[in-house]
């Protein structure tokens, strides 16, 4: 069958728009009347969602691999952690200082990358991942080391305007993290079609043309790398509202690292809603693995449903899918060439 | 007046030396191609006039240095570079291929009547602006790098061995092309190939570079008197 034409901007596109939009409300506002574990484990992939989001910015646009995103996500629930815990503030509040200092650190992650390349590059990303436990576990006057920080849920409690109690949190942060996500979102797409977006993959796809068409590789890589550490941080923020105790061994060794870089590739690299679909996968995928079988067996499927996916769609289940779609229906540029969309 | 003028330019890779003393000049609105044997440290001389890799020797563009400077500046000065083998970017659109060769302009009406221009030049882009870089044939492609490197209007466009792994008749209208860049446009050529023959044809003057040495140099009428060349470029 021969796939419907749609013209970016035309009426037909902004009505798929809505409709997407319409069905993604739905769909939200169904998981919210579910029950609160339920609704605790949409609000941990919605997190999950934004954390990728973050990772894919380097890894997926811009082929720079991090193996280090887990202190990106750390410093970000870290900062959050120590600002209600020691300070009192109110969590939402700490958002923009947790956001800030994970673009300012992934910016200087991304200096290394004015010099060095490649599989180098993704060492010092490894180090700093490896590095991030030993270092909340060193300033435990702050931190409280390994012994953990925890901030009680009347510090949790909803903003006074919400006219939400302290028991109906779940679903506050719920909410908080999907409009997190849709934010998250649009920004990416944004920037994936700016000037700095198209510079990315230039520089992805072949770093000596980019270079000799006048592209920064400097200003992008480490303009990249900030703003990634700014979102997955902004995961991070989120999550110590979720889970409430942090702790250095908990969620912010490699293994997280690795959870982000698996769910980015499952879910589809470069591809905007890759990562959310990537979040559902890593989130989900255990317990079904831990239905057919029980112990090293349940992590064994995993492993193997992992590299089947792998395999089998090398551009993810976003990317197979959005190609699926695409005998269906084709979505086209505008007419108008010269412009930018 | 001279463009690009090169005098004893040395460089390589990390401790190899591959350049060893290079001079050639390129006067304004030219067309000069450098012969060589793979090997011989043709891309090595194109990456580094483009500043892709640090250089020794006295280099000057329009009367001044180009020593020093990142890509970018090189770029910025109005010298352009079309690398060897594959110089665009799959995943991109052919129009945003055109972008990123305009990624230091801010001119965006030049930049739309330059891509108009590109794409009347290069009609098989006009017809695929939309399509992912990638999708397009060997042949298509090389014109895309050379359309894309034009975006940034140089006076210097240096192409490393544009015809490289395409059909013949490409490779001809692709060197049609540009010798009606060079002509009509104005736009200086360093044109590096192994195919003689063809280069011969598009460019006045020849160097012939030998273990990153010039080993020889004249015009291309010359050059084709030449039986030493004959035998070991153009083979009769
Ligand atoms: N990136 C590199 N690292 C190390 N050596 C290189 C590199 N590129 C080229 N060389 C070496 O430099 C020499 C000249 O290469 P090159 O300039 O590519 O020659 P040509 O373009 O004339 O075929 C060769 O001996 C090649 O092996
Ligand atoms: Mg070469």
């Amino acid at each position: 069958m021969t796939p419907i034409h749609v013209r970016t901007g035309s009426a037909a596109h902004r009505g798929l728009q809505i409709a997407g939009l319409a069905a993604a409300a739905g769909a939200l506002l169904l998981g919210a009347t579910m029950e609160a574990f339920r609704v605790g484990q949409l609000t941990n992939v919605m997190i999950f969602a934004i954390a990728i989001s973050g990772l894919n910015l380097a890894t997926g646009y811009t082929g720079l691999l991090s193996i280090g995103h887990s202190a990106f996500f750390g410093l970000g629930a870290y900062t959050t952690g120590v600002m209600v815990v020691t300070y009192g503030a109110a969590p939402m509040t700490t958002i923009p200082l947790a956001v800030l200092l994970c673009a300012v650190l992934g910016f200087v992650v991304g200096l290394p990358a004015l010099r060095i390349r490649g599989l180098y590059l993704a060492l010092v990303t490894l180090a700093v991942g490896v590095a991030f436990p030993e270092v909340v576990r060193r300033f435990e006057d702050l931190t409280g080391g390994a012994a953990g920080l925890v901030i009680r849920s009347r510090q949790l409690a909803p903003p006074e305007w919400t006219g939400l109690t302290v028991p109906q949190r779940g679903i506050w942060l719920y909410w908080v993290s999907a409009a997190a996500l849709l934010i998250t979102l649009v920004l990416v797409r944004n920037l994936t079609r700016s000037r700095l977006g198209i510079a990315m993959i230039a520089t992805r796809d072949n770093e000596i043309a980019a270079a000799a068409s006048g592209v920064r590789l400097a200003t992008v890589k480490t303009t990249v790398f900030g703003l990634s550490g700014a979102v997955t941080g902004l995961a991070g923020s989120l999550f110590a509202m979720y889970v409430g105790a942090l702790s250095p061994d908990g969620s912010f060794t490699l293994l997280k690292s690795i959870e982000l870089i698996t769910g980015l590739f499952l879910g589809g690299a470069a591809t905007l809603f890759g990562p959310v679909v990537g979040a559902f996968a890593v989130v989900y995928l255990p317990y079904f693995t831990a239905d057919l079988a029980s112990g090293h067996v349940s992590g064994v499927i995993f492993g193997a449903v992992l590299i089947a996916i792998v395999f089998l769609m090398p551009e993810g289940i976003a990317g197979v899918a959005g190609r699926f779609l695409g005998r269906f229906i084709r979505i086209a540029p505008h007419e108008n060439q010269g412009e930018r969309p | 007046m001279t463009l690009l003028s090169v005098q004893n330019l040395t460089a390589g890779y990390g401790q190899a030396r591959v350049l060893h003393g290079v001079d050639l000049t390129i006067e304004e609105g030219e067309a000069v191609v450098v012969l060589g044997a793979n090997g011989a440290g043709k891309t090595t001389t194109m990456r580094a006039l483009a500043g892709l890799i640090g250089f020794g020797g006295r280099v000057e563009f329009e009367g001044s240095p180009l020593a020093g400077l990142r890509p970018d500046a090189v770029v910025a000065r109005g010298v352009s570079l079309v690398p060897q083998g594959r110089g665009t970017f799959p995943h991109l659109t052919v129009l945003e291929n055109l972008h990123v060769g305009a990624a230091l302009r801010r001119d965006k009406r030049g930049i739309k009547e330059d891509i108009e221009r590109w794409c009347g030049v290069f009609p098989v882009l006009a017809e695929r602006t939309g399509q992912a870089a990638g999708t397009l044939s060997g042949g298509e492609q090389q014109m895309l790098a050379v359309a894309r490197a034009l975006m940034s209007r140089p006076r210097l466009l240096l192409c490393d061995e544009p015809s490289l792994g395409l059909a013949p008749k490409i490779v001809a209208e692709l060197f049609g092309i540009l010798a009606t860049i060079n002509r009509e446009q104005g736009v200086s050529l360093l044109l590096v190939e192994q195919n003689a023959e063809l280069a011969l044809a598009l460019a006045g003057r020849v160097y012939l570079l030998e273990v990153g040495r010039v080993i020889a140099s004249g015009t291309a009428a010359e050059f084709r008197e030449d039986e030493t060349v004959r035998r070991a470029y153009l083979g009769y």
